[in-house]
């Protein structure tokens, strides 16, 4: 189901350049600002 | 991207880059293109999914809109390569703001591949995910 305004968004993890993981809810505290690229260059 | 990122810090948010890249290919591109804020990969495409951004058809990429989209990019300088290995070319991007709890308030999934919000679109939303 595509996420709406209002819902609350999963805990994703993701990874940092070093290859270490990074969860999305470590982000919290303050508003985010998600910006998906299509591909790199 | 400075500027932009300074009104979005001003705002009290921060941004985070997501890219399908590996993480060896995002540090490659950091080297070139230092960002203000945190960049991440998510290589197997599952925040993608989970945010609803889709692939793109070919009618999508060659829409109208789309190649003229391409074509102002490439007057200002920017020029097209091959996507890196593990990318799929047809995914398409996004940008989402999530208030200070994780939930979602603002969502812009791309319908082609240049479709994109301008800056102050974002700023705006990231000022109403504060209320």
């Amino acid at each position: 189901m595509t996420l709406r305004a209002g819902d609350p968004v999963g805990d994703l993890t993701f990874l940092r350049p070093d290859g270490s993981a990074v969860a999305l809810s470590s982000f919290r505290g303050r508003p985010l600002l998600l910006i998906f690229l299509r591909h790199l260059g | 991207m400075q500027g932009a990122y300074d009104g979005i810090h001003a705002a009290g948010a921060e941004a985070l880059l997501v890219v399908q890249a590996a993480p060896v290919l995002l540090t490659v591109f950091l080297r070139d293109h230092p960002l203000p804020f945190a960049a991440v990969s998510d290589p197997t495409r599952a925040a993608y999914r989970a945010f609803g951004l889709e692939r793109a058809t070919w009618a999508q990429m060659l829409r109208p809109r789309a190649l003229r989209g391409y074509l102002r990019l490439m007057f200002r300088g920017w020029i097209p390569r091959l996507h890196s290995r593990g990318e799929d070319v047809m995914q398409l991007g996004g940008d989402f703001v999530l208030d200070a709890e994780g939930r979602l308030s603002y969502a812009y999934r791309s319908a082609d591949p240049t479709d994109r919000p301008g800056v102050d679109e974002l700023l705006r939303a990231v000022s109403a995910s504060r209320k």
